[in-house]
């Protein structure tokens, strides 16, 4: 059975939390993508873009244009707001997780 | 400055908004392609830039991952549209044959619409102005209730309004058949049946023969009936319903703006006759006015029927 579609519906929720951990640094799309990459989470720039500006226009990210190199760059950085909704969500993700884990009772592998 | 390249931001452009605006958006689109392009060819040129392009998502379909959430009409309001405005201009066009029916100086189309019923062609004018007046009005309506979501309207069950065109059946057909011979018979033999409760001569029994007027309109609505049925059983459509309903409008607009003229044959008071006469007209207008309710509903059926499923 194909789980692509599953995976992206949880993933919605999940991809939000990893942008708002990986953004405590100062970031701009492209780098983001490839620094979640080598972390081991696939993004595409159709779904990382939007993401980060519905997160920053509900106040949870902040972004300045960084024009100082030849390419102009928007970089990204987590707020305080933000950082209240991640310790949130990580909680949410710990329990979620560890109820999978009692719920599945050792017959799901 | 790459063509393809602006020929794509200029695209999602078409499509996107937000609250920095759509440069903000392009610019960060621009930014990420000549990133990418750098880092998966070692270098941002035209060739580099199509490459990059061409794995990109389409443009459309990129604006809309910007616009999610940001509808300016919902998509379950946008399918109601077409459904609120009919039946908007159902009733409107139903208050204006009401109005012709009960022979009114004008046709009321719109509150602000009147056309005078001896130019048609002002009429017909005004059924698309005032179509898309509606259909203005409703997109407003749907427009203020999609920003501001706090507001739930009462949803119209208005699919037929719960009125369903069930097959049509040999007992059906049996029953329209037998009402129309009925009033066949009668239309065909009310000499004789009215000359003979004459002579019957009994006291305080007002005997009235029915203007042939309205016997043609009688027969005519039971002929449209049964036509309706028969033809229901080649194809059973709502329109069939509709049309038949619109038919019988137009032969009570035809007989209810003409003088009647009762015949008192039972030599009571003159005045008995007159009483019938309102009273009939009292029901005509009645029978007019669940018709056009039935239009409407038949009409509205259709739309539901043609655009919804």
């Amino acid at each position: 059975m194909d789980t692509e579609n599953l995976e992206k519906e949880m993933n919605r929720g999940f991809l939000q939390l990893v942008i708002l951990i990986v953004l405590e640094t100062p970031m701009y799309g492209y780098m983001m993508m490839k620094d979640m990459e080598e972390k081991g989470v696939s993004i595409e720039e159709s779904t990382l873009y939007p993401l980060m500006r519905r997160l920053e226009s509900q106040g949870l990210l902040t972004s300045r244009w960084d024009t100082s190199e030849n390419k102009a760059r928007k970089y990204y950085q987590i707020t305080e707001d933000g950082r209240v909704v991640r310790d949130k969500l990580a909680d949410i993700v710990r329990r979620q997780s560890m109820l999978v884990e009692q719920l599945k009772g050792g017959d799901i592998r | 400055m790459n063509k393809k390249l602006e020929a794509y931001l200029s695209e999602v452009g078409h499509y996107v908004s937000g609250p920095k605006g759509a440069d903000d958006i392009l610019d960060e689109i621009r930014s990420h392609i000549l990133d990418r392009a750098q880092e998966e060819f070692g270098n941002s040129d035209d060739e580099s830039v199509d490459k990059i392009l061409a794995k990109m998502e389409d443009p459309r379909e990129m604006a809309s991952r910007y616009s999610q959430g940001q509808d300016i009409i919902a998509p379950y309001y946008r399918k109601h549209i077409i459904l609120y405005t009919a039946f908007l201009f159902f009733i409107a066009l139903g208050v204006s044959v009401v109005s012709l029916v009960l022979g009114k100086g004008a046709i009321h189309l719109l509150p602000f619409f009147q056309s005078s019923e001896d130019n048609f062609l002002v009429f017909l004018g005004g059924l698309p102005i005032t179509f898309f007046t509606y259909f203005g009005i409703v997109c407003l309506f749907f427009m203020i209730i999609t920003k501001y979501r706090t507001v739930k309207p009462a949803w119209l069950m208005v699919e037929g309004s719960g009125k369903r065109l069930g097959k049509p059946t040999a007992l059906g057909f049996l029953g329209t058949l037998v009402g129309f011979l009925l009033v066949l018979l009668v239309y065909s033999f009310q000499g004789e049946i009215v000359s003979f409760i004459a002579d019957l001569s009994i006291k305080n029994v007002v005997v009235v023969k029915i203007p042939d007027i309205l016997m043609d309109a009688i027969l005519a609505t039971t002929g449209i009936d049964l036509l309706v049925y028969s033809l229901r059983f080649l194809a059973n459509t709502p329109v069939l319903e509709a049309a038949g309903a619109a038919f019988k409008l137009l032969v009570m607009a035809y007989v209810v703006r003409r003088p009647f003229g009762f015949e008192n044959l039972s030599g009571l008071d003159g005045g008995i006759a007159t009483a019938v006469e309102v009273g009939i007209r009292s029901v005509l207008v009645i029978v007019v006015v669940v018709t056009t309710i039935d239009l409407i509903r038949w009409l509205m059926y259709t739309f539901s029927e043609k655009y919804l499923r």
